[in-house]
């Protein structure tokens, strides 16, 4: 599940020519004379120096950013997965990087109906739709968000951006970062971590229990939800943290590339969870990598819903490296016509008596197809280690599609691994019997397929998951354009 | 090593294609013509790629003849085995015996022989069966496909043909035992066609002569069930350890029929196996079974795709893996049910016991259903003997040796007891007792 | 265990990865004088052949090797997996040099 990789130029950054000059040459350096500064399209060292140069990064960062760049370029695109739909990516017709008040610059009016309509049934207010729809960078509850970081910082837990994360912390973050996932990694984290803006840095110390999630949603500020976020979550020994990341209304970008990379360290006995609920506008290809490195006794559980997009690539890693460390790996995907949710999950199990669950969950309509694609690899010496995987697929009608595509590598006897999946479709009998009590046909499969990903729902937040329910039933409906 | 008999048709200098030229010598023109076309075929395929994820685990390079060249068949078979001496037909219908990929004798209970059943060498069915032959050989390759499949359609020394015509029924199994020598470069093929409503059982049990022979085997295998017919075939690989070992096995099933396959992977050093079935008819029942037991740092790797094409019809997969010592299996296995798949009710499970910590074992059970309107399932798992069960076992008086040998034969029994044949199954079950005895 | 000829001296130049066959297994080498470092060409991340890969840190007490597939790094002398995605260790082999030739010590089978 992995590409391969031709020889690049170890070394050269390639950034002859972008010499002392540059600040002239850019003007970068002057906030204001930039302010509605965005790149060219197109990536290349040019690009990222700028980037770097705007927020006037550290060297090392820049350096890092370049590197990355020569990986991006060297690299091949996966051979694998929806090669079809990968290689219809023009790379170079993306803004790499747009600043965050150009972005709002975006009219409501541009806003696909489609999208307004979904905001309106789903009762979005009106200050939201607008954020969601990436018309305003920021959003009404940033008076919940400010004394909720007024809490956090009493508690000594560092929640903000990842760009003011490097500029406040920076020794934690150049430590850190990469660590989990290597640009080297694959193509699309070697471009993230070479254009990378936004996203966030959370540190937990020893000991300390977030009570209430950190949102994403909440932490609003002109850099969120860019396209190449980076997000770096640190929850140190004892300390427990869940943090959550997009929405369920629609997501609209006129950006039709999302590559994000989420590294997370979980310390002994710690634990971290992190939920997404992602439901990108269905012309954005959605390429993202989550990994977690989970020490001893520690626990790290990935809930990953994916709605939206057209096509997503994300396969949440746990990397079991402590005794006794846990991973639980929950996902949901619902793929509908001209939709192609590839997602999954890969555990590492690389220590003594680690253990794992992983449960998938599908749902494919009107010609969606839904694919998942998971690893589980068991070290030599992980004895007494247990794994539990168990994926459903449900289609709902003649046209949808359902691959899975599991791999299991045993290099140890004394585990447990089980395996199992099944498709069906939605069960005549089910579907009669409340058919019978007086439910029509739609509202009968909605309640199926509520049931089916009750395992997931059960494990948001109430107003998630809610709001989840009602966006499926609108699906069923074929209320969503 | 019985080098006696053995010599090659050409020295290495040759090329391949003077070899395919020389053994299309004695076929009809269309199969000289084939095989040239396979051999064009073979060379400008490249190599599979690693990152494909069917080779994966083992390096395609090993297959490649490099320095080896092609095998010329020796022309004795050695001992018998006893199941290719009951002169009485008693237990079996008949019997062919192969050496180096080309078939040297046939017999056929004659009762058989009158029903029209052939059993024969497919050089010599092509020339004297050309209306069975020509029609269906090749016809299921993968045309596209297999590097090595090309391979063997190109260099083939010989291989089996068997046609048993329609609504013919035969109650005991046809055994074709085949030996190979030497260390270079073994090619065969085989054809078996099960006519409209016949039934039969054929067992195809491959041995090597000496356990320091190490020649690279590339076979290839194509199975016609047409309608209503039923086939059972079994696969008994017990080669020498040095053996390397390639058959792709492509099967056909038309409506209401019904095909039973049993492999067992028990010998070489490097196995690469390759077995696809395709459903092409509604009513029809295919059963997939296999054993792997591997030691030593034996290197085994299955691939099995069970494609309903047309739905209405049922698919069961079930391979249990046993692997000690360093040895490594990798199992993948496809199911998929193409868009006119309605109603296929298809299954597949993967059970792998590691006797060893250095022992490995991957699995990775794929499905791919484009339709949904079916009943599909897979499940797949890795663990140790368990341990409760050698407990128990003890509490009943029985050494943890003794049971733990028992507990790994009743894991395999199952498909073992699905080999046809007394003799055959009984050496199996011997086979695999052997080889506990060393790794428990 | 048995020591087995790797290769001459002159084959292994300083400061970059080489890979030997020797019996049934394949070897990634690096040296540091007459100090030679040999791993099996095969990273316990994704079977990448290490020995296509870079060698930094080298001197006479050990180096490192990138896998070119991923970027995962081994202590060639220890074996251990020093960077992700790699977190298993690779297999290492006792190695010595006498006159022009470098010996390895590889379990057979
Ligand atoms: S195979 Fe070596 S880093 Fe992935």
């Amino acid at each position: 599940m992995s590409d391969t990789t031709v020889d690049r130029p170890k070394g050269a950054a390639g950034t002859a020519g972008l010499g002392d000059d540059y600040d002239t040459k850019y003007g970068f350096h002057d906030d204001e004379s930039a302010y509605d500064f965005k790149s060219k399209k197109g990536v290349d060292h040019e690009v990222v120096e700028m980037i770097s140069r705007y927020k006037k990064e550290p060297d090392w960062m820049r350096e890092v950013r370049h590197n990355a760049l020569d990986v991006f370029l060297s690299k091949p695109m996966p051979t694998w997965g929806s090669t079809e739909l990968l290689n219809s990516i023009d790379f170079e017709n993306i803004h790499y990087y747009v600043r965050a008040s150009e972005r709002q610059a975006q009219d409501w009016d541009d806003v696909p109906e489609s999208v307004k309509n979904t905001f309106e049934k789903l009762g979005i207010p009106e200050a939201e739709r607008k954020f969601l729809a990436g018309v305003t960078a920021q959003y009404e509850s940033e008076v919940v968000y400010h004394s909720l970081r007024e809490d956090l910082e009493k508690l000594g837990v560092i929640f903000t951006d990842m760009d003011t994360g490097l500029r406040e912390y920076e020794d934690v973050v150049r430590e850190h970062f990469t660590s989990v996932i290597p640009a080297e990694d694959n193509k699309f984290a070697a471009l993230n971590t070479a254009v990378w803006s936004g996203g966030s840095f959370v540190y937990v110390p020893k000991g300390v229990e977030v009570a209430i999630p950190l949102q994403a949603y909440f932490r609003i500020n002109t850099e969120n939800m860019g396209q190449f976020e980076r997000t770096l979550i640190i929850a140190d020994e004892g300390s427990k943290v869940h943090y959550i990341e997009g929405c369920t209304a629609p997501t609209y970008s006129s950006d039709s590339l999302h590559s994000a990379v989420v590294e997370l360290i979980a310390r002994p006995g710690s634990t971290i969870r992190y939920t997404t609920i992602q439901n990108w506008s269905k012309n954005v290809y959605n390429l993202v990598t989550k990994r977690a490195i989970a020490e001893a006794g520690s626990r790290v559980e990935w809930i990953d819903g994916n709605l939206g997009s057209k096509l997503t690539m994300k396969y949440p890693a746990v990397y079991l490296v402590g005794e006794g460390a846990h991973a639980e790996i929950l996902s949901v995907a619902f793929s509908s016509s001209d939709q192609h949710q590839d997602a999954g999950s890969k555990v590492i199990h690389a220590a003594p008596r680690t253990t794992s669950v992983i449960t998938s969950k599908s749902i494919s309509k009107d010609g969606g197809r839904g694919t998942y694609r998971g690893l589980v690899k068991v070290h030599e010496g992980a004895e007494g280690s247990k794994v539990n995987v168990k994926c459903d697929a449900l289609l709902l009608d003649d046209r949808s599609r359902s691959d899975t595509y599991p791999t299991m590598e045993v290099d140890d006897e004394a585990v447990s691994i089980e395996h199992e999946a099944t498709v069906s479709k939605v069960g005549e009998e089910q579907l009669y019997y409340l058919m019978s009590r007086g439910l029509d046909q739609d509202a009968a499969t909605t309640l199926i397929v509520n049931g089916f990903i009750e395992p997931f729902t059960k494990e948001l937040p109430m107003e998630y998951a809610v709001e989840l329910n009602r966006l499926i039933q609108l699906e069923m409906e074929g209320a969503i354009g | 090593m019985s080098t006696d008999h053995m010599n090659v048709d050409a020295g290495p200098e040759t090329s391949l294609r003077d070899v395919v030229t020389t053994r299309g010598g004695n076929d009809p023109a269309w199969l000289a013509t084939a095989r040239q076309d396979a051999l064009s075929a073979y060379e400008a395929s490249s190599l599979p790629d690693r990152v494909q994820h069917l080779w994966r685990y083992t390096d395609p390079q090993r297959f490649l003849p490099g320095e080896r060249t092609p095998t010329t068949p020796d022309s004795h078979f050695g001992d018998l085995p006893a199941d290719c001496q009951d002169a009485t037909y008693e237990h079996v219908a008949g019997y062919a015996l192969a050496r180096d990929g080309r078939v040297l004798r046939s017999a056929l209970d004659p009762l058989i022989a009158d029903k029209k059943v052939v059993l024969t060498d497919l050089c010599t069915a092509a020339r004297e069966h050309e209306d069975l032959v020509r029609p269906r050989l090749f016809s299921l390759l993968d045309a596209g496909g297999d590097k090595f499949e090309q391979l063997s359609a190109a260099t083939f020394a010989g291989g089996t043909f068997f046609h048993v015509p329609r609504n013919v029924t035969i109650d005991r199994p046809f055994v074709v035992a085949h030996r190979v020598g030497g260390d270079g470069l073994i090619a065969s093929r085989s054809l078996l066609v099960a006519g409209e409503g016949s039934e039969a059982t054929i067992v195809f049990d491959l041995t090597s002569v000496g356990d320091d022979d190490a020649p690279l085997r590339h076979e290839g295998l194509e199975i016609h069930v047409e309608p209503g017919a039923r086939l059972h075939v079994a696969f008994v690989q017990a080669c020498g350890k040095r053996v390397t070992h390639a058959p792709v096995i492509r099967c056909r099933v038309e409506r209401d029929a019904a095909l039973e396959t049993v492999s067992v992977a028990l010998g070489g050093a490097l196995v690469k196996s390759l077995q696809t079935t395709e459903l092409v008819g509604k009513g029809s029942d295919v059963r997939v079974l296999g054993i792997v037991f591997a030691n030593g740092r034996q290197h085994i790797d299955h691939h099995t795709l069970q494609d309903h094409v047309i739905g209405r019809n049922t698919s069961n997969l079930d391979y249990r893996t046993v692997v000690a010592d360093r040895a490594r299996s990798s199992y993948t296995g496809n199911l998929r049910i193409g868009l006119d798949g309605v109603g296929a009710d298809a299954h597949q499970s993967n059970h792998n016991m590691l006797l060893s910590k250095k022992a490995r074992a991957d699995t990775i059970p794929e499905l791919e259903i484009l339709t949904n309107d079916v009943t599909c399932s897979h499940a797949a798992a890795c663990g140790p003997i368990d341990e409760e069960m050698i407990t128990f076992c003890q509490s009943r008086g029985i050494s943890p040796r003794d049971a733990r040998t028992l507990i790994v034969t009743g894991f395999l029994e199952p498909i073992v007891e699905r080999v046809p044949g007394q003799q055959l199954r009984e050496r199996v079950r011997s086979a695999v007792a052997d080889r506990l005895d060393r790794v428990v | 265990m048995a020591f087995e000829r790797l290769c001459a001296l002159s084959d292994l130049p300083e400061g970059e990865a080489r890979v030997f066959t020797v019996g049934e297994w394949r070897l990634a080498a690096a040296r540091s004088g007459t100090a030679v470092f040999v791993v099996e060409d095969r990273c316990s991340h994704d079977d990448g052949e290490l020995g296509q890969g870079v060698v930094h840190g080298l001197t006479a007490d050990g180096c490192e090797i990138e896998c070119p597939r991923h970027g995962a790094r081994f202590d060639m002398a220890t074996g251990r997996a020093t960077h992700m995605p790699a977190v298993a260790p690779i297999e290492t082999f006792e190695s010595k040099v006498e006159d022009d030739t470098i010996w390895v010590d590889v379990p057979q089978w």
